[in-house]
């Protein structure tokens, strides 16, 4: 068995997790949000990975969680880039500052 | 220090790195390319962690797919060599404050509990397992989620062609009987 | 009998003999690095000169026989003078990018490498994901193409990724449904299991009609992932001038053009192991004999023949089909490739099957050509200038016949001046005294200007005591303009008599 210590891997998913929070918070990008986005989805992933490998070796739960969460990140992301592209299409833009036609 | 914790800081170092700089760089292209190299290094985390199905289905997904997605969607919104607005500094400001403090506060969480009760049981699970139990109906099957994933990817398929498709001669006219 | 067979766990041994076990993996690691990197190197040339004589003796020629022995060192003087080339940079292009891009295409092909099974026992990772581990790692090369393409800053490049991208993503479903075949009857994902599996009997002979077919979707699916005609719409001259590498130049374009050549490589090397048994000798169910016979041959021959068979298949397609349209391409891929459709099952047949006879029409007439080298009509020409024979009806300039006195036929009468459309002949005359003291017009130069001529044969049509005439002479080529203005008649030359 490896030597690095579970609290290590929670730690770079964490970071990683805060990184896309981040970069959610400050970029008006629709594409570029949808990208942190994703840099949230992997975080949860490695979680789920590092849980199942170190706690409960005997299952395989968090494979499948991780498996389901790839599948579903990837559905996500198709459907976001159909909106992004009818929304340039309409816009001329993909900034979210942009479309504000429905802001109360 | 052995080998393979070298390896592990290592994978860390380019996961976090390019991650960071997939959040921070203002060419466009250049963030998808830093978000690819974070998402190979994610997999390459899992390959380290013996997972080696996880890893190839996260290059399969990620890599061939969402963002070869995100690229095209580059190519067919954004003008090559330009850059984008730099945000404002206030905002960058209390963003990092806040990612900070949230790491912090998590960081804390983990250290203060510990996991102290590590099971030493080696983790290698084959293929076939993997493939049994996902379509096992009995009390760990995995039938029923796998199901509902595959109507969950053919409805979005269905709701992304319809978003994406443009609107004919024949659909404008009758949208507009409609609102008469 | 030579075979690789052992030596890496003779290596091995000895490794974790002399040093400890990181030390012993980091040899080992820079051990491969350089055997990769000097098998890229050797295919690179050998793949390059391999394509350069195929597509010769299909379309009838030679191809390169001038650098060594029957042109074998034309690829090593190419490279050479590709590193001496300059590595341009376009302006305004994102550089960091456009350098990336092609080692990012190089890179995507060491790593395909690892789980690919050279001979018995020898093997970088016998991954036991290994098919999967191929196709989640071969989608890769599409993002160094795109990024070429977006960082060169130019709408040939950015449209030839753009195709690129659509041909690789869509391409990939067909070759992992193939791959998907060949592992559904092995009952696992690993190399070596696929290879142990094909003891006694290779898939596409034991895999009955489903191997066969999967097999053709297979080629199909990886000559169009790798871009090579006929689905290089990526790199179409005609329509984009080089697609996605327009832009480079030097030994970044030798780094993309040594990457198609590797990417053949591996999906040949792929296709071998898949189909035809890697490494495994040609076993035949109990033909005892037989199958002791063909285990003599060392098992690296048997995986180099087997996949240098597939190269030149994927060669032949190349050199004889036509390039598709983009709408041809993604129709075939969608509606043909993938799914059989239910509901026009007897019109997608008659499809299939006319399209195939005339694909294998067209690979009979060009491997006939190919297997017939003696129909070859090159010249060898420098060489052969002594026994170079021209047809009579070539034009290459116009002479005056001179026979043994030095007497010619010309009697100055200008009509080919007359005759000639664009004053390239000129006569000029001058009156000589005859014995008997009368005088007489004759010629004293008949100047000809060869850089004007057109061959347009009107002044030989018109001379009337046939003086001039047109000889099948090309090698025309001069460093001084000056001499190809001639003077046809030579000097001292005089008149036939009883020519008037």
């Amino acid at each position: 068995m490896n030597e690095v210590p579970l609290t290590h891997i929670l730690f770079v998913s964490t970071a990683l997790f805060f990184i896309g929070m981040y970069g959610l918070f400050t970029r008006r990008n629709l594409i570029t949000m949808l990208m942190s986005i994703e840099l949230m989805l992997n975080s949860v992933n490695i979680n789920f990975v590092a849980f199942n490998k170190y706690l409960f070796p005997d299952k395989l739960d968090g494979l499948f969680f991780s498996l389901f969460i790839i599948t579903i990140a990837a559905a996500e992301a198709a459907v976001a880039i159909a909106i992004i592209i009818n929304l340039y299409r309409s816009h001329q833009s993909i900034d979210v500052d942009d479309a504000t036609e429905m802001k109360f | 220090m052995n080998t393979s914790t070298i390896i592990f800081y290592a994978i860390a170092a380019l996961i976090l790195g390019a991650a960071i700089l997939a959040v921070t760089t203002l060419k466009i292209f250049r963030s998808a390319i830093w978000l690819l190299f974070s998402l190979v290094g994610i997999a390459a985390l899992y390959f380290w962690m013996q997972v080696e199905f996880i890893a190839a289905i996260q290059i399969v997904v990620y890599v061939g797919g969402i963002v070869v997605l995100i690229i095209f969607s580059i190519f067919l919104t954004q003008q090559s060599g330009k850059e984008m607005a730099k945000p404002a500094t206030s905002k960058m400001i209390f963003s990092a404050l806040a990612a900070l403090f949230g790491t912090g506060f998590t960081f804390n969480l983990i250290n203060h509990y510990g996991f102290n009760n590590i099971s030493a049981a080696p983790f290698n699970p084959s293929v076939d397992e993997i493939g049994m139990q996902m379509l096992s109906t009995t009390s760990h099957g995995f039938i029923l989620p796998f199901e509902v994933v595959s109507m969950l990817l053919l409805a979005a398929m269905v709701g992304c062609i319809v978003i994406a498709m443009k609107p004919t001669e024949a659909t404008i006219v009758h949208l507009n009987k409609k609102e008469d | 009998m030579f075979s690789l067979e052992g030596i890496t766990t003779n290596v091995q041994d000895w490794l974790l003999m002399k040093f400890n076990p990181t030390m012993a993996l980091a040899i080992e690691c820079v051990i491969v690095i350089l055997l990769s990197i000097s098998l890229f190197a050797i295919l690179g040339l050998v793949l390059v000169l391999m394509e350069r004589k195929v597509a010769a003796h299909i379309q009838i020629r030679l191809g390169p026989n001038r650098v060594g022995p029957g042109g074998m060192f034309q690829t090593v003087a190419d490279t050479l003078k590709l590193i001496m080339k300059e590595g341009l940079t376009p302006d305004k292009a994102d550089k960091f990018l456009f350098n990336l891009a092609p080692f990012v295409v190089m890179m995507v092909g060491m790593l395909l490498l690892a789980p690919i099974a050279f001979a018995k026992n020898f093997q970088i990772w016998d991954i036991n994901i290994g098919v999967l581990y191929i196709s989640s790692v071969s989608s890769l090369s599409v993002i160094g193409i795109l990024m070429a393409g977006w960082a060169s800053n130019n709408k040939y490049s950015l449209l030839g990724a753009m195709r690129s991208g659509a041909q690789i993503v869509s391409y990939e479903l067909s070759a992992g449904f193939a791959v998907l075949t060949i592992v559904v009857l092995t009952g696992s994902l690993q190399i070596s299991e696929i290879i142990n599996a094909q003891q006694n009997g290779w898939w596409i002979f034991k895999g009955h009609i489903p191997a066969v077919i999967a097999f053709v979707l297979y080629i199909i699916a990886v000559t169009a992932e790798t871009n090579r005609a006929p689905f290089d719409l990526a790199e179409a001259e005609s329509e984009l001038t080089a697609g996605f590498h327009t832009e480079y130049s030097g030994m970044r374009f030798a780094l993309f053009f040594l990457a198609e050549y590797i990417n053949i490589f591996i999906v040949c090397a792929i296709g071998a192991t898949l189909f035809f048994g890697g490494w495994m000798p040609l076993h035949i169910g109990n033909w005892e004999a037989f199958n002791h016979i063909m285990d003599y041959i060392p098992s690296s021959v048997w995986f180099m023949g087997k996949t240098f068979f597939l190269i030149f298949l994927i060669m032949w397609f190349r050199w004889t089909f036509p390039r598709l349209r983009v709408d041809q391409l993604l129709n075939l891929e969608w509606k043909y490739l993938l799914p059989i459709r239910n509901m026009f099952l007897k019109e997608y047949i008659t499809d299939v099957l006319t399209g195939v006879t005339s694909l294998l029409k067209g690979m009979r007439k060009t491997g006939y050509y190919f297997t017939h080298s003696k129909e070859i009509i090159t010249e060898q020409y420098p060489d052969n200038r002594a026994t170079l024979l021209m047809s009579d009806r070539f034009k290459g300039e116009v002479v005056m016949p001179h026979d043994a006195n030095n007497e010619h036929t010309c009697t100055g009468c200008t009509a080919c001046e007359l005759a000639c459309p664009n004053g390239t002949i000129k006569v000029v005359t001058k009156f000589e005294t005859s014995p008997e003291g009368k005088k007489k017009k004759a010629i004293d130069a008949l100047v000809y200007r060869l850089e004007l001529c057109t061959m347009c044969n009107l002044c030989i049509v018109a001379c009337p005591s046939d003086a001039i005439k047109m000889a099948p002479n090309f090698e025309h080529s001069v460093f001084d303009r000056t001499k190809l203005t001639k003077v046809l008649n030579q000097p001292g030359s005089k008149i036939r008599e009883g020519i008037e």
